[in-house]
């Protein structure tokens, strides 16, 4: 672990459940047609992974302790009660991956979920969850069967550039969520607050900015190329025969060029890794922020005693995200897409602080951002708000 | 409507109902809005001067005596009477900067708190705060919904939990940009007990902790860097100016500096091995170059020694007079002009001897001993079939140089075991 730095951490984790089922949606539906999707996406995270990053070595605190340092109580609730909102959404995904995985294998989600709520929850109250996150870690490398399945699909690489540099922009409110879900699942709120918190555990001092710098580039790229291959794979298989995405088996189709009859298997496992993951970090992370910045006691380290709030929280959102999986004809797919859309959205609102502090002389010293960092993130912030409004109008009419 | 400039009736308010509020001069024309109010930095925390921000956006510091707030229905606005400027020196606090929404220290729980909310009194002789909100009625407040929350809870017969910490149970941390006299922000926290000080200061930001622990002189900052967990103290020497963490290891327990010295980087040890005094750093330098697992790794040449000739009354005398570290004089040495191990006197032993009796008549001539490149199984045997406190080491030519006492054993044993402490 010693290896990993945090930016190739978070890009481990930025490949969930919302993550897998958000990129198969858009290969299958749209083929490669919202590939192109992956450049601005690309550019963005890493900005803003940036500024995290930078914020943690230089400052040493939280996200959420300088959001409530310099914006008081009511931003402060505003964001987190958002944040909260999105995560509770997130955490049912985890679990809505796992239900799908699981239901490749023949077993029920009203078995497969409350056996994994139990699992994770005891991972963390035990303290054990440390080792947890290398084992998951090492089988994330998992993804990368999406890679070789893209690449034995043989796609047509020449209609790929084409609409990676000539994009066939729709404008209808299916397309606009579709864009909105990939930014809000490539660059997660609640990532840019683990990604500090994993710098600054880390102990990184800014002699070392060079080494994160290349770290987070890493990450980022790790991230997107699975994205990437994830459409390919799906657009070069289920696109073609029309198939929409209903249920996690559907995707699991993605993989047959490299896995032939075993493809659902593959795709299972890898889904159900990445969901249990993911479902140990979110919630944890987020009970976590959710008290720093309110100024509760929080950590595991703690006893329920000592941190009530904390693990009120934490059971809370693990409770209501697997009740509402565990919903009867629950539209799962549904439920993972909008949770996307809903990142996508708290996103520049979170931005727009994140800019701000790191900005301010007072907090960053000599290390406030430079013109392109800035230019991005408000850039980013304008298309967002934009994109979000339009997509609420069209919802409207 | 009420106004309180200096009023005898005590009622009390909250910076919250009084901050961004807005601000008129005395004929009703709007001033700007109360960006913050600074407050002496002596016991009684006097509001001196607010901070407004003007219609025009710039800041203005006027001195507090001449404004008055105006309370109607539980809105609270200000009125400036009269203009003065306030010139802020290095020794003001800033509400805005260094306490609201800050972390702050709680002196009599010694933990880290943020802060909701700030309670002030009139006074005769002017504005105070007198306490801190740190619990649910604080954030509510700013939130603007305590009231409602009340009426609901009343409903339940109970009310919004209330915490507030004394104004003078507080031990300030954050850094107003200014201000540079850290000592003098930072006094409340030096009276907590080592271990309640590395407590927080390993819960504190590595700026902020570097910042507290700077601040501390160097005995107690030894005391405090001996109670960290091993990568804080790490980080605490590596952000230190050389000259003071020099200062501070030579004060240590030369073992517990050796440690330290090898988990950081070479080119800093050395620097600091060379601005420490020669002798201790000769002696961290000898016990780093011992190998983990031997005895001589986990031993420190602090120890107490004397003739064989030397009488109780002289032993106690010299005690008096050097003072050493509890833990090191549990037994006593005697050596020969040498230095060579001739037999060890236990601290309780001496106590209830006559004075005159010398080391000779009370020792015990077959002291049991370790060589400092034993390993440490050696060392266990030893502690656990003699049940001893401490066991003294010797070179390989019988020299006594160091001891062991039992608690090092049981803390490396433990860090074996992946336990953590």
């Amino acid at each position: 672990m010693a290896v990993l730095g945090p930016g190739i951490i978070t890009g481990s984790v930025d490949n969930d459940a919302g993550g897998i089922t958000t990129y198969s949606v858009a290969g299958a539906r749209y083929g490669f047609n919202l590939l192109w999707t992956l450049i601005p996406s690309f550019v963005v995270l890493f900005v803003v992974q940036e500024m995290n990053a930078r914020m943690g070595v230089v400052t040493g605190k939280g996200l959420a302790d300088l959001i409530r340092e310099n914006f008081g109580v009511r931003i402060t609730f505003c964001i987190f009660l958002g944040l909260l909102f999105a995560d509770i959404g997130n955490t049912t995904t985890e679990f809505a991956g796992i239900a799908g995985a699981m239901q490749v294998f023949g077993v029920s989600k009203y078995v497969s979920v409350p056996a994994a709520a139990f699992l994770v929850w005891i991972l963390v109250v035990k303290s054990t969850y440390k080792l947890a996150e290398k084992i998951f870690l090492v089988f994330s490398v998992s993804l990368l069967s999406y890679v070789l399945s893209a690449l034995l699909a043989k796609p047509d690489w020449g209609q790929i550039g084409y609409s990676l540099i000539r994009p066939k922009l729709e404008f209808n409110y299916q397309y606009i969520e579709m864009v909105i879900g990939i930014i809000g699942t490539t660059i997660a709120p609640w990532m840019q607050f683990y990604m500090q918190s994993a710098v600054i555990e880390k102990g990184l001092k800014i002699e070392n900015y060079g080494y994160t710098l290349l770290d987070v580039i890493v990450g980022c790229i790790a991230t997107v190329t699975v994205a990437f291959f994830i459409i390919v794979a799906c657009a070069s298989t289920l696109h073609p025969h029309g198939i929409q995405i209903e249920e996690a088996k559907d995707a699991a189709m993605a993989l047959e060029p490299l896995a032939g009859r075993f493809s659902s298997q593959l795709f299972a496992f890898g889904l159900l890794i990445a969901s249990i993951f993911s479902a140990i970090i979110l919630p944890l992370a987020t009970a976590f922020y959710v008290c720093e910045a309110f100024g509760f006691e929080a950590g595991i380290d703690k006893s329920p005693k000592e941190a009530p709030e904390f693990y009120r929280l934490y059971s809370a959102i693990i409770i209501i995200a697997v009740l509402t999986v565990l919903i009867p004809g629950a539209p799962l797919i549904s439920i993972t897409l909008w949770t996307q859309v809903i990142n996508g959205i708290l996103l520049p609102v979170v931005l727009v602080c994140m800019i701000r502090l790191v900005n301010n002389k007072d907090i960053m010293g000599p290390y406030t951002s430079k013109g392109f960092s800035n230019a991005v993130g408000w850039i980013t912030v304008v298309v967002l708000v934009g994109l979000s409004f339009i997509l609420f109008i069209m919802g409207l009419v | 409507m009420r106004s309180y400039s200096v009023s005898p009736v005590f009622p009390s308010i909250y910076f919250s109902y009084i901050y961004n509020t807005r601000v008129r001069l005395q004929d009703g024309r709007l001033m700007g809005r109360l960006a913050d109010l600074l407050a002496s930095n002596s016991e009684s925390g006097k509001v001196l001067a607010a901070v407004i921000k003007t219609k025009e956006g710039r800041l203005a510091t006027l001195d507090w005596s001449g404004f008055a707030i105006d309370e109607h229905e539980h809105k609270y606005s200000l009125v400036c009477r009269e203009r003065k400027d306030f010139t802020a020196d290095d020794s003001v606090i800033s509400f805005r900067r260094q306490i609201l929404d800050q972390q702050i220290v709680d002196i009599n729980d010694k933990k880290l708190v943020r802060v909701n909310d700030i309670r002030l009194v009139f006074l005769s002789s002017g504005l105070f705060p007198v306490a801190v909100d740190v619990g649910w009625s604080g954030i509510l407040r700013r939130l603007g919904v305590v009231e409602i929350t009340n009426d609901f809870l009343q409903i339940f017969n109970r009310s919004v939990p209330s915490r507030l910490i004394a104004w003078n149970n507080i031990g300030f941390l954050s850094q107003d940009s200014r201000n540079i006299k850290l000592s003098v922000s930072y006094s409340k926290l030096h009276t907590l007990h080592p271990s309640d000080l590395s407590d927080i200061i390993e819960e504190l930001d590595r700026k902020t902790g570097s910042a507290v622990f700077a601040s501390l002189d160097d005995e107690k900052a030894a005391d405090v860097l001996e109670e960290m967990e091993d990568g804080a103290k790490v980080s605490l020497v590596e952000d230190l100016p050389v000259e003071k963490a020099a200062d501070v290891l030579e004060k240590m327990p030369t073992d517990e500096v050796a440690d330290i010295l090898d988990d950081l980087e070479k080119e800093r040890a050395e620097e600091l091995l060379k601005e420490m005094d020669q002798a201790t750093s000769c002696e961290v330098r000898e016990l780093m170059e011992y190998p983990e697992d031997t005895v001589g790794s986990l031993m420190t040449t602090d120890f107490v020694a004397f003739t064989a000739d030397t009488a109780v009354d002289a032993v106690f005398e010299q005690l008096r007079k050097t003072k050493p570290e509890s833990d090191t004089i549990y037994s006593i040495y005697v050596t020969d002009q040498t230095g060579r191990l001739q037999g060890s006197v236990s601290l309780p032993t001496l106590a209830v001897s006559a004075p005159q009796t010398t080391l000779a008549e009370l020792m015990d001539a077959e002291p049991k001993f370790v060589y400092d490149t034993d390993k440490l199984n050696v060392l266990l045997k030893l502690l656990s079939k003699y049940s001893m406190l401490v066991v003294p080491v010797v070179s390989s030519a019988d020299i006594l140089i160091g001891t062991i006492v039992i608690d090092d054993v049981i803390y490396r044993l433990f860090r074996k075991q992946g336990v953590q402490l």
